[in-house]
């Protein structure tokens, strides 16, 4: 019966959608030329992307449809295929000499987008099912870390260090949120922190050059990374308040790299302006606040740490991402959530919201005053 | 139904137990997120709104580029509507040498390969080798460079078809003169960007550019350029077209006369300047050595001179006519005064003048016949300073007449306060001032004209590419010289010249001739030459009613030194080649 309580919540449900509808169009105008240039024809990926986000909708409603309570079930062999892939597609032919996507024939997709999800859900079973002993070593901190570190080491060796980075980060506000031991978060941290020094000072020069890019912004050195960032910023700044108008982009015709996917934030920002980006922004503080109540008015524990996990994880997404594209943060390769063209990511996007509208549907926040009725009659 | 009441049961159980937990975590976690957020909002607050200008500028520079349109130049026309010079299209090729230099060996492989198989074409239409230009175009740090210019277009196909992104081919316009040589100082010539630098092409050059347009083109991320409506357009303003007086037909006479007689007398160099006598239009000018504009290679500075009016000389014997004109109209003498020519030696003790045809006594019009120095300097004896300054101002020496093109000399003539009695007699036969040939020519042409001194031009009129008319030169008379009896005396004396006197060369059956001869030595490092000379002969015809007036000038001719002898006859040669051809018949049958 619980999961026939009330309706979903719609102020998450249209922002979303709405999100992934302008993201369409958004991704038409940022990758035409380079389409043009790579494939012949302009809409080449606009179309892949249109068939990913229509494919995106409809899991969406049928995750808003699945009780959450199922998850708990089907956490653990998730994480161990998660993991599985992990493993598998170390072992495939490199692209652009990293292992990020597996194929399954036309399909594509990155293990590290499932492993993501499995990770939250995985936590949000652990973290709610052991509150009473929360503080123990052995029984919940041990498998929490040993999850996260098994993952993001794993994700890093292909090499994917920002979304290793950023696993580690949600694992680590996970366990903060679900009171796990302040000593073991601290030990977590700075384990943490020496890791990424050392990852940094060992691999991938690339790296290395984007985050002296970062520092060396001011100084006018001409790198790659830099470069991007350049761009990026003419292409907001060239937006003004009102933008240039749709499809009047610039800085997509092979300026900025990655026009369509991590850096269409700076395209919708040329071609709609400041306003245009306000919205972008206000649209996902709204998703996020109504999370929150969410959250707080799950029906249970797992509910609740799903809810705050999946929101955190999109949270981050959004401001590591615009923070990129305006050189408040050193470039990554973090797309924006339901806007990027990005493959496979738009789908699992889709699947956590469906999640997350599933636990508002429970949540008793928006009863559907009929089957109230019905309850007190009983 | 127990079922039911277990759920219910152990949902509120679930709910206490969210309540219990530290909320505040996760929304502090949230919080500081949404705040994030808001500082992302106010750096793009920063970006966009307070440094929009800046940003927008640097996305113009990065976005369009302008390109210059340019106008097509006027056509050059001769008085026939005859194409002088025109434009021709042309391929340029040039080249971005920052294309040919990659950081990936492999890459840079493949663009050495291409680069060979350019260079090797290259080497093919030009002079130069293959490795001229690949040390060229490797060793470049800039972003564009010329390789080649104006080449004609079926030499580039092979080029065109190389794909390369470095390679720039621009279409240009060349200029082509289709007559080669033919009145090539006075057509004159275009420097490589198309702006003139000799002849009308200098003159008339802001006319013929026109003014170039402009238009922006997208500039996307890897150099390409993509046109678009939406960014502003200046349409070029064509160059006018220019039609000149001169007759290329006659032109070809007269050159072709002209370098026949400087070959047969040996001369270093010459000129010919013929107008049509009662209008003032030029109808050919020629100097010799001349060159062939539509020659690439770097001209001669000299060869680009129109030494009719560029070059000045002393004048010698032709200038008696000027020493006569004043004298008759002063006055000063009578035409039947009998003047003692001191048979051919006139001697003091600072000076000598000599005749070459030696007389005893002599009236003005023997004297004049025979060109008789001697006479004309006792002439210009009579004359006070003043009056001669007065006359050879009237006359339009030492001054610019303002002909239609570059390079126009003023000459000098001598102070009215400096003028001694020496002085005067030697300027009474030409010597002790200067003079160009034009104004020379300016000044006979007045004698034909009754006293009237007509303004030499050029340029016939200027029409805008369409045909619309945009100026007509006409006839103006700028001046006075003598009156219209002084005037008919003169030519009388000019008649007699070519009738039986030094100038007997000129003479042609059925078509009287006015004319003067001159020999005059050319002043060397402060001494009169014995060796160098320029022999001139200049006149009209017909007498009666003059319609050409011309001057011939050849110098250090070395065969045969007298006017009489060599301007004379080529004068000649080219009045009876004229004479013979439909424009020459007509002219003439008008004029009887």
């Amino acid at each position: 019966m619980h999961n026939n309580k009330g309706h979903i919540d719609w102020w998450i449900f249209i922002p979303v959608i709405a999100l992934m509808l302008f993201g369409i169009s958004f991704v038409f105008s940022a990758s035409a030329p380079i389409a043009e240039y790579k494939f012949g024809s302009p809409d080449n990926l606009f179309l892949k992307h249109l068939a990913k986000v229509l494919i995106a909708i409809i899991i969406l409603f049928i995750f808003s449809k699945i009780d959450y309570h199922f998850w708990m079930k089907i956490s653990k062999p998730l994480i161990f295929i998660a993991v599985t892939l992990l493993i598998i597609v170390l072992f495939t032919g490199k692209v652009n000499e990293v292992n990020r996507w597996l194929y399954l024939g036309q399909f594509s997709f990155q293990p590290s987008e499932l492993a993501k999800l499995a990770l939250i859900l995985h936590f949000a079973v652990l973290l709610s099912t052991n509150q009473e002993n929360i503080k123990s070593f052995k029984h919940i901190f041990l498998p929490l870390i040993l999850w996260t570190l098994l993952i993001c080491i794993l994700i890093a060796l292909q090499p994917n260090f920002s979304t290793s980075l950023v696993i580690f980060i949600i694992a680590f506000i996970m366990m903060f949120i679900g009171n796990v031991n302040f000593l073991y978060l601290l030990f977590t941290l700075s384990g943490g922190a020496v890791f990424t020094y050392l990852y940094l000072i060992l691999n991938a020069d690339y790296r290395l050059e984007r985050i002296q890019a970062y520092i060396n912004e001011q100084s006018g050195t001409i790198t790659d990374a830099h470069y991007q960032l350049n761009q990026a910023l003419i292409a907001l700044g060239n937006g003004g308040l009102f933008g240039i108008g749709p499809g009047q982009s610039r800085q997509s015709h092979h300026f900025l790299p990655e026009s369509y996917g991590d850096f269409i934030f700076s395209i919708i920002g040329e071609e709609y302006g400041f306003l245009g980006l306000f919205l972008i922004i206000a649209s996902f503080i709204t998703i996020f606040w109504r999370g929150i109540r969410i959250a707080k008015n799950a029906p249970d524990l797992f509910g609740y740490f799903l809810c705050s996990g999946i929101l955190i994880t999109f949270a981050i997404y959004v401001f590591v991402n615009a923070g990129v594209n305006c050189g408040l943060l050193p470039t990554t390769g973090l797309p924006m959530p339901f806007i990027s063209y990005g493959g496979t990511a738009i789908i699992f996007y889709a699947a956590a919201i469906g999640i997350v509208l599933n636990i508002s549907a429970q949540a008793g926040i928006y009863p559907i005053i009929n089957q109230k009725d019905n309850n007190n009659d009983d | 139904m127990n079922n039911h009441t277990h759920i219910v049961e152990y949902n509120n159980t679930d709910k206490q137990q969210v309540l219990k937990i530290k909320f505040w975590k996760f929304r502090m976690i949230m919080i500081i997120i949404s705040l994030s957020l808001i500082i992302v909002l106010v750096k793009l607050f920063e970006i966009q709104i307070i440094n929009h200008k800046k940003y927008s500028e640097i996305a113009k520079k990065q976005h369009h580029t302008k390109v210059e349109i340019n106008p097509s130049r006027g056509i050059i026309y001769d008085k026939n509507g005859n194409i002088l010079s025109k434009d021709l299209l042309s391929i340029s090729i040039a080249c971005d040498p920052s294309l040919f230099k990659s950081n990936k060996p492999v890459d840079q492989e493949k663009i050495y390969k291409q680069l060979m198989e350019i260079c090797n074409e290259l080497a093919l239409i030009s002079n130069y080798p293959s490795d001229y230009y690949f040390q060229k175009i490797i060793n470049s740090n800039s972003q564009f460079i010329w390789l080649l210019r104006h080449q004609q277009p079926q030499k580039v196909e092979k080029l065109k078809k190389i794909k390369s992104r470095g390679l720039i081919l621009i279409e240009e316009q060349r200029r082509y003169y289709p007559y080669s040589e033919l009145a090539a100082q006075v057509i004159g010539c275009t420097n490589i960007d198309h702006i003139g630098i000799s002849g009308i092409e200098k003159s008339m050059d802001s006319i013929l550019r026109g003014n170039s347009g402009y238009m922006y083109l997208h500039r996307d991320g890897l150099g390409y350029l993509h046109p678009s409506a939406s960014l502003p357009v200046q349409e070029a303003q064509h160059g006018s077209n220019v039609y000149l007086t001169i007759d290329i037909n006659f032109q070809q006479i007269v050159e072709f006369e002209l370098k026949q007689g400087i070959e047969k007398y040996a001369a270093e160099s010459g000129l010919v300047i013929a107008m049509n006598s009662s209008t003032g239009e030029i109808i050919a000018i020629a100097s010799f050595p001349n060159f062939d504009p539509n020659e690439s290679k770097r001209q001669n500075l000299t060869n680009l001179r129109i030494k009719g009016i560029s070059d000045t000389y002393e004048p010698g014997s032709t200038f008696k006519l000027i020493t006569a004109a004043m004298a008759l109209e002063e006055k000063i003498i009578s035409y039947n005064e009998i003047f003692d020519a001191y048979n051919g030696l006139y001697q003091t003790n600072s000076f000598v003048i000599r005749d070459e045809h030696p007389l005893r006594d002599a009236d003005l019009a023997t004297a004049f016949k025979f060109s008789s120095n001697i006479v004309f300097a006792q002439i210009a004896a009579r004359l006070k300073n003043q009056t001669i300054i007065n006359y050879l101002k009237k006359f339009g020496f030492g001054s610019i007449i303002g002909i239609e093109l570059p390079g126009e000399a003023k000459g000098k003539i001598p102070d009215a306060d400096k003028l001694n009695y020496h002085d005067k007699l030697y300027l009474g036969f030409g010597y002790g001032l200067t003079i160009s040939p034009l104004q020379l020519l300016v000044a006979y042409n007045s004698i034909a004209n009754s006293g009237k001194l007509i303004k030499p031009y050029i340029v016939d009129k200027i029409a805008s590419q369409n045909g619309e008319l945009i100026f007509q030169n006409s006839t103006s008379i700028i001046g006075n010289t003598i009156s219209e009896s002084t005037a008919k005396a003169l030519i009388n004396l000019l008649v007699n010249v070519v009738e039986s006197g030094t100038g007997r060369n000129a003479k042609i059956k059925g078509l009287k001739i006015a004319g003067k001869t001159a020999t005059s030595q050319q002043y060397e490092s402060g001494n009169y030459s014995k060796e160098f000379y320029n022999a001139s002969f200049i006149g009209f015809f017909p007498a009666e009613a003059p319609k050409i007036t011309m001057i011939v000038l050849i110098e250090r001719p070395k065969s045969e030194i007298y006017g009489g002898a060599t301007s004379a006859h080529i004068f000649k040669k080219i009045v009876q080649k004229w004479m013979n051809t439909p424009e020459g018949l007509k002219f003439l049958a008008i004029s009887r």
